[in-house]
Order: C-alpha cells, then structure tokens, then sequence
C-alpha cells in the first residue's frame, strides 16, 4: 500500500564550486572562462567599475552605458544595433550602484563578425548629439511613467532618505536632471570611469582556441590604444538616522511599503549568519513574512526581505505592496516578525527547512556556465574572490538556531528601520 | 535537438521524460490542459484563483511547500487563457519528493473554506497590484472585450471583474477540480539528470491511482469574423496617450503562426526594426512602440502598442503605424530583414533551451499543442519562412475591418 502521507527520503544537495579556466588578455586581471564545449553559444561580459556612485552629475552613468549603441566611430548611427541584430547577437548594457557592464550574447558560428561590434562599443562611441537628445526624451517619458507607480517611488525614496545627501550612493532622481545632463556629462564619464585596463572579463560557453585568440588580441589592441588613469577613491557613505517617511498619493488603491535598515557587509564575520536569518524572516516564499500577511492575512499579493549589497554600504530591505486599508497593519505585523525573531530561537524544523532550501537555492544558482559566470560577476562587484560561495554553503549548514536568535538581536533592531510608505494609511 | 521519450499511463496522463547528465537539478512540469478560456461568464478568473488553492494542501499532505523547501525544492505556477502549468525544480536526488507532491494534489486536493478565503484575498491584491494601481494597468481588461465578442479569450486571465472572485464558493473549487484536474487532462515532463526507466517506475507508483476523469471535449464557439473596425476611446491618469491597435491572427498550431511572429520581429524586434527606425528615430511620433504577438490555442492576436510623443495627435500616429503596415503588405521587405529575424530566432531558442526549466516546459507545452516533437521542428519551421510569407501573412493581417483600436488618452486635468 502507497505511503501517501509520509515522504519519501530526501537529501541534501551538494554544492560543488564550478572551475574556470585564466585568460592573460593584457589586463590587469585575467579573463575567466567558464567552459561548455559543444553547446552553440557564447556570452563575453566587460565589467567596469563605473557605476552610479562615481558620477559627478545624476543619470550621468545611466545615460553612458545607454548611449553606447547609439553608435560608434566604425559603426556610426544605428550600425551597431544593425550589424547586432543581423548577426542574431544580443549587445546588453546596464549599469547599477557600483558597475556598468557590457555583455554580448552570441551564437558561436556569428561569433567574429560581432566581436567587431562588441570592441567598437568598448573603445570607440561617438556620443552623437542627436542620440543623445532622443534618448534623453525616450527615458524622460518613460521616468514620467514609472514615477505613477508608487512602487517605483518607494524604491526612489529609499536612496534619498537612506543616506545624507553628500553621501555616496545618494540619489533623488526628478524629472529636472533628465535637462540638466549635458552630452559632454556622458563624454566624460566614458573617458575617465571606462577604465578596460582595470575592468573584469567573464567568458561563458563554447569557445575555440582560435577564437580565444582573437578575443585575446583585440583586448591588446583595444588597452593598448590609449592610457587609462588610475580609478580615484570613492566619496564616504554616511547614512541619515531612522526615519518615517509617507508620501499621500490621493485615490491609490494599494500602498508600497518599503523599510530599509544599514547591515554589515560581506566582509564580516556574521554575514552569511545574518542573510540567512534575513531568509527566514522574508526571503523565499514560505517565510515568517509571507506566512502571516499573505498566506494567513491576505493583505498582499507578495512580500519580500533581502540584503542589498553595494561595494561599501549593505542594507536589509522588506518591500510590499498592500492594499491601502490594510498599510499600518502590514507595517505593525512586519515588525512584530521582526521582534519574534529577536527573541524565539527557530524550531529545529523551520532550522532544516530554510537551511535546505536556501542550499538548493545555491545549487540552482550555479546549473550551467552562464549561471556560473553571473554568479562570478556578483562576487567580484563585492570585492570577493569565488570561493565566497563555497564558504557560503559551509556557513549555511552549520547555522544553528541560536546562531539565527543572536544574529536578528545583534543586527535586526527595529529602532535603526527607516520606513517609507506610498499611498495612504 | 532536445532528445526525449514519452509514456502513457493507464489513467491517461502523458509523460515526457529528458535526460541531461550535465546538471545536478532535475525539472518537474505539470500542465493542466485548462485556462481562462474554459471559465463560465459569470465566473471569469476562477482558473488562476484555483490555481492558488493548489498551493493550500491536498489529501495527505498539510502543506504543498513545507516539504518542497526541506527537500531543497523551488516551485511556482501560472495560468493563461489556454492553461494551468505549475513547475519545480530541486536537486536530482529529491525527484521523488515532487512526484510524491505533485500526485497528492493531483488525486484530491483540501477543499478548505479557510485557504478559499484567504487566496480570495490574495487574487484581489494581484488584481489591484497589476491592473488597477498600474499605469495603463487595466488596457486588456479594456482591448480584449473590444476585439473579442463571442470567444472567452474576451477576458483576462485575472477575471472580468474583482466581483467574480469575491463571489467564488467552495462548491465551485470542488467542481472544478473533479472536472478539469484528473490525469487524464494533464501533461507530466520531468527533464534533467534522471534514469528514464527509473523515473517510469517512480511516477507509475504514484499516479497510476489517480482515477482518471471524464474527458473534457467542451466546444469553444469560435469568434466570428470581424466585419468592421471597432474603436474604443478612454482616459485615465497616465503621463503620456497611447494607442492600442490589435488584429486577429492565427492560432498557434496553424502553419503560418511563424510568419506571423516575423512580421511583428521585422517592425519591432531589436533597435534596428522598422518602428523604431522610422517612427521613434526618424519621424520622432513615439516614445516608444512594439509589435508582437499574442500565440495561443485558439486564433490569437496581433498587437501594436505605442505611447505618442507630447503633442502628437492620435490621428497622425495612427496613420504613421498604418503606413508602416502597408509597406509590408505592398513590398517585399530586404532579404536581411529576414536573415536577421531568422538568426535572432535561433540564438533566442538556443539561450532559451540552455535552462533546464525551460526544455521541460516547452516539452509539456508543444505536447499539449499536439506533439512535443514539434518542438524540434521549430526552428525548421521558422527558417523555412520566405520573403513572400511575410507579404501574403501582412495582407491577410493589416485590414481595417480586422482591427480594433483603443485610444488611451491622458486626462485634460493633469
């Protein structure tokens, strides 16, 4: 007779940290590569570290990384989207807080003809005047768009009111700054903060010996083509004390409430211990958090907590959308998760259960070269080498429900919680 | 190529099994051949509520993700006009604690008065979060009804109205369950680092109880033919106008659909397509503007969508689209134009097959249109597609009479 109310035997995965092959490209780092021999596809990403919190000027990194399509010396106008596009390549630019990134996703068989795009795109865009202009107005439409969404206006008012306004990673983006950002803004920005010499290559997938060959003398050629000057320090955090912010937005229908808290980084001793106890008050679908406002209370389609790292400043993030009647609520029980952690230790169950989950989660993150790639580029903007993971996976096992108790009463205070609430409450 | 076998069990269900060595994580799809499309009138979004009651519990087992998350397992679900497909993946060693899941709630779920009313709750946070507190939120509860009069591809997947799931009842869950979740209208694929004979066995033994159901052959009315343009106009406090313009199209299954997605590729896939050339760079009408397509069981929809540009004035934008529309009907587009909608569908497969997750729901997807082994042929099928499919598909496409349009203005006050 089938046992259906026991189940079956389980185990716990194991987490084998993936292996990856140097490149001397003439950088002052290696180039990686993670290896797939025989699969069709090729990704090479450029990682400079030329992100928000080195601009001198709002939108000044954004706008670089989002120009640098909009044509080249060699492919002026639109050639580098048409040869890209004829290619079936994929060119995919962004920026965050601490990076800008250049990644080209291609099929191996088109893989030279692109790389020609991909290199002009690394050293030699124009910055047309009128690009420039046309994607000013195309971003200024669609930040008049995203700023009708309270959710968006959460995530904005988190910069403003986490840090002091001459701290790094400060930002209050309006409307204004789209005028004020000037094509010699993004000019010089490309100039001094692209630094190749200094940047991480990560290759993935399949690639030939003489096509590593090619990749190798362009990124000769293209570091050998000018100077790069050392990148300069990065200003101070310094962060703004506890706050309650609310921003009425009349006749909404449900409110976004974010609370941020300032954490340690990765660096410390306790911050595996401290994600991980992150995890269990928000971070996967059957958290403390979702269990009681969403699954028990129905306040909310979703709620979530995690840890944001930046190069020089982590927080812990809890972000939700609530309908409007059921806001204070939601923030009350928010805290009162909080507080439970910081003085019920985990029952042995809910231990096992975060702590299996969150290794497969691990072992999911890392299925194949092109999520190891993106997995190494994540460690690398935090300023950790690869074995962070493997020293991930070993902290995870052994965290033991004091570990989670003394972790949320060391650094989970809710008087150190900076609210912010769009909508009405 | 994506190898794999199938197997039929006597209960009915079908099940699709594909082998990858290479990865320590193994997939489990099962797609519920029922959707929005198979919902009463008067009780429009019940099949993705019912989607959410999946999750509160069946027969033996208390909780559906408990044990997932201690056998170190993800899952998730969602649910379309045509189907229901719920997923997990977790590492290969734990493939029985899935099957042992997934049957459970298969053979009889916990039809619980307390879970109704909670999801209830939850599905209305979902409507409020993605349709109403959203600018342009609520465009296809507005577009389908517009294109659509007969078919119930006339609502969304959400539901009509928020009424519709406050007013769902127990009854309903339980008879929805018995009629459209029983093995025999349900699809398995299990894909990664299995043994095909193994898993067999594994999945005999835990689903081959499960009685099967009374197949469902519920005729769809097919929508009528479109005999006129029909034109909506509506405002609401968003920051720029926009404009909706959909055409009926063919299903998914019919031997032009891949045509069809090269005509919506060649006007908007990528900077250098043909709207973003001519009417955001060259003609500066539109903020933004795409074309695709919606591919689904029953013929779909092909759909435009722009935001003008301040100052610009519905009719001028209009009129720019319909230019760009005509040139594909009248003259041939440049044989590069397909080169590169065709090399951008094959490096789009072939990042898209690199996860695991994806084969298996593909796999499930393209059996329940009919064969899985037609997954396969996709890429054949799209490279066969010729210049001249482009203009025949784009007149058949592009007429007045075949179109509905909604203009969604801004409000004078703002």
């Amino acid at each position: 007779m089938l046992q259906r109310s026991k189940p079956p035997k389980s185990h716990r995965p194991v987490f084998t940290l993936p292996t990856y092959k140097e490149i001397d490209v003439g950088l002052s780092k290696p180039a990686v590569l993670f290896e797939k021999p025989d699969c069709e596809t090729l990704k090479i990403e450029v990682v400079f570290k030329a992100g928000s919190a080195r601009q001198a000027k709002s939108l000044q990194a954004f706008f670089t990384q989002k120009l640098l399509k909009e044509g080249t010396v060699s492919f002026p106008d639109q050639g580098v989207n048409y040869t890209t596009d004829l290619h079936g390549g994929y060119l995919v630019c962004g920026s965050t807080e601490d990076t800008t990134s250049v990644a080209l996703y291609a099929l191996k068989q088109n893989l030279n003809e692109l790389l020609e795009v991909f290199f002009s795109v690394l050293t030699e865009p124009v910055f047309e005047q009128k690009a420039f202009e046309r994607e000013i107005d195309v971003e200024r439409n669609h930040f008049l768009v995203q700023t009708q969404k309270n959710s968006y206006l959460s995530a904005l008012a988190v910069k403003a009111h986490l840090f002091e306004p001459e701290s790094l990673y400060y930002s209050k983006l309006s409307v204004d700054d789209f005028d004020a950002l000037k094509r010699e803004d993004v000019q010089a920005f490309f100039s001094t903060q692209y630094n190749l010499y200094e940047a991480d290559v990560i290759l993935a997938g399949d690639v030939n010996l003489e096509q590593i060959k090619n990749i190798q003398d362009r990124f000769f050629k293209a570091v050998s083509s000018r100077a790069f000057k050392q990148s300069e320090p990065l200003k101070k955090v310094l962060l703004q004390k506890p706050n309650e912010i609310f921003i009425r937005k009349k006749e909404a229908i449900q409110s976004s409430i974010r609370l941020v808290l300032p954490c340690i980084d990765s660096h410390h001793q306790d911050f595996f211990k401290l994600k991980f106890a992150v995890m269990v008050l928000g971070g996967y679908f059957g958290s403390r958090l979702m269990a009681n406002i969403r699954e028990d209370k129905g306040y909310t389609y979703g709620i979530g907590a995690f840890v944001k790292s930046l190069t020089q400043q982590s927080y812990v993030s809890i972000s939700t959308e609530v309908g409007i009647r059921h806001t204070r609520d939601t923030c009350k029980e928010i805290f009162y998760e909080i507080e439970k952690l910081t003085q019920i230790a985990v029952s042995q169950e809910e231990l096992h259960r975060v702590k299996n989950y969150y290794l497969g989660q691990l072992v999911r993150n890392f299925d194949g070269v092109f999520l190891h790639a993106e997995m190494y580029k994540k460690c690398t903007v935090i300023q950790q080498e690869f074995s962070y993971y493997a020293q991930m996976y070993d902290a995870f096992k052994n965290m033991t429900s004091e570990d989670v108790l003394e972790t949320s009463q060391a650094y989970l205070k809710a008087d150190k919680v900076t609210q912010i609430i769009v909508g009405e409450a | 190529m994506i190898n794999f076998q199938t197997h039929t069990l006597s209960n009915g269900l079908r099940l699709i099994l594909h082998q990858d060595l290479s990865t320590p994580l193994v997939a489990v799809n099962t797609l519920y051949r029922v959707g929005a499309k198979d919902e009463e009138v008067k009780r429009t979004g019940f099949a993705h509520l019912f989607e959410h009651l999946m999750f509160g519990g069946s027969k033996h087992i208390a909780q559906f993700d408990a044990p997932l998350q201690m056998a170190s397992g993800e899952n998730n679900a969602f649910t379309n006009n045509d189907i229901t497909n719920y997923y997990i993946t977790l590492p290969k060693e734990n493939l029985e604690i899935a099957l042992w899941l997934e049957s459970d709630r298969m053979l009889e779920l916990d039809f619980s008065q307390k879970s109704l009313e909670v999801q209830k709750n939850v599905v209305i946070e979902e409507f409020k979060q993605r349709y109403l507190n959203q600018p342009y939120g609520d465009v296809w509860l507005k577009l389908r009804p517009l294109a659509y009069k007969i078919h119930p591809y006339r609502w969304p997947t959400i539901g009509k109205e928020i009424q519709h799931i406050s007013d769902a009842e127990l009854k309903d869950v339980e008879a929805f369950f018995y009629t459209y979740y029983r093995p025999n209208n349900a699809i398995l694929s299990i894909a990664g680092n299995i043994d095909i004979a193994k898993t067999i066995d594994l999945v005999e033994k835990w689903y081959s109880d499960i009685p099967s159901g009374v197949p469902q052959s519920k005729s769809i009315p097919p929508e009528p033919k479109q005999t006129e343009k029909r034109v909506l106009h509506h405002s609401a406090d968003v920051p720029l106008n926009a404009i909706y313009k959909v055409f009926h199209m063919c299903s998914r299954t019919h031997k032009d659909y891949h045509a069809t997605d090269f005509v919506s590729d060649v006007l908007s896939l990528g900077k250098s397509s043909r709207f973003q050339a001519s009417l955001i760079r060259e003609q500066g009408l539109f903020s933004s503007i795409d074309a695709y397509i919606l591919g689904s069981d029953d013929p779909g929809l092909f759909v435009v969508s722009g935001k003008l540009q301040p100052g610009v004035s519905f009719e001028k934008a209009e009129e720019a689209i319909d230019k760009e529309l005509d040139q594909l009907k009248t003259k041939h587009i440049h044989p590069n134009e397909l080169k590169r909608v065709k090399n951008k569908a094959q490096s789009s497969f072939a990042f898209s097959s690199l996860e695991l997750l994806n084969r298996a729901m593909n796999l499930a997807l393209f059996e329940h249109l009919g064969d899985a082994q037609n997954l396969n042929l996709e890429l054949e099928k799209y490279a066969a597609v010729q210049i001249e499919d482009i203009s025949r598909v784009a007149q058949e496409l592009f007429r007045d009479e075949n179109s509905s349009v909604l203009y969604y203005a801004k409000n004078k006050k703002q």
